[in-house]
């Protein structure tokens, strides 16, 4: 059975994509190359992602999903989860990883807080993920 | 009709450094995903698929990380000898990479072989596992409404190829 589910980003409290923000701040090269991956991920089966660098965190980040991209030497995360809904993927916090540690340092906790607002708010504080 | 994620990508295109980029991260990725999914259909593990060319296992590795982005001629037409596939290589307006970009699927991913064609010739009924395997596609706008595509149907609806 092949599922594809579609991505989300998440908005803040003054309905800020700060997913599409940080995305832009990125050097364009950089930027084409996440973007390309994330359309490239909402078409193939949900259960084969984990073969294409997406990985289920542990430790602090337990059960966070990071979507892995190198770009040059830079190490990019993306850090998702599976809802709010059933079917759904969520993109919470984007940063780098640098030395084996998730910068900024406090991507796990925030993830985990927006994770609630999420969930909270379903339908107030996810949109659509915009490609570009 | 344009799709959304279609327009999003198309307004994107306007910077040249961005489009270029993104061009060359779609093949890539594309290729990554490709390899491993036509080497999974052969249920061949990676070292099987590296013995049939003289590789190493971490090479096949290398090849299926769409993050490494080296794949040469050489290897894609060895590579489409070994899972019996063309390859088509060709310069196309960046109209038609959005095309390409959001219409992926996974016999498109994993297209049939010689020999697959053959039977599906023959028969007119696709019958291996992968194409007639459901996809369930999720509405975005509404995660309740899930729509139920059987690829052997919409296979029997494609102009099937004339093998000689």
């Amino acid at each position: 059975m092949v599922v594809v589910i579609p991505i989300f980003d998440y908005i803040d409290k003054d309905g800020i994509n700060v997913i599409r923000a940080w995305l832009d701040q990125q050097e364009t090269k950089a930027k084409a190359k996440l973007d390309a991956r994330l359309i490239t991920l909402e078409q193939i089966n949900r259960t084969e992602w984990a073969k294409y660098n997406v990985e289920v965190l542990k430790g602090d980040k337990d059960g966070l999903i990071a979507i892995k991209v190198s770009y040059r030497r830079n190490q990019y995360r993306l850090i998702g989860y599976d809802g709010p809904n059933r079917w759904e993927f969520t993109l919470l916090v984007c940063g780098k990883e640098q030395n084996n540690k998730y910068i900024p340092l406090n991507m796990g906790r925030q993830a985990f807080e927006r994770i609630a607002e999420v969930n909270a708010n379903p339908t107030g504080r996810k949109i659509r993920h915009d490609f570009g | 009709m344009i799709s959304d994620k279609e327009r999003q990508i198309i307004d994107s295109l306007a910077n040249k450094e961005y489009r270029e980029a993104l061009a060359i991260e779609h093949v890539n990725t594309t290729l990554a995903i490709q390899i491993r999914m036509m080497r999974e259909k052969h249920q061949w593990k990676q070292s099987d698929l590296a013995a049939h060319l003289g590789k190493h296992q971490e090479t096949v590795s290398q090849w299926e990380n769409p993050d490494y982005g080296r794949h040469s001629m050489t290897t894609l037409k060895a590579l489409a000898t070994a899972f019996d596939v063309a390859l088509l290589v060709k310069f196309i307006p960046f109209s038609e990479l959005v095309q390409d970009m959001v219409n992926l699927s996974e016999i498109r991913l994993s297209p049939p072989s010689f020999g697959e064609e053959q039977y599906l010739t023959s028969t007119s009924v696709a019958v291996t596992s992968n194409l007639t395997e459901d996809v369930i596609v999720i509405d975005a706008n509404n995660p309740s409404l899930v729509s139920t595509l059987n690829i052997s149907d919409k296979t029997k609806t494609r102009k099937e190829p004339v093998l000689a």
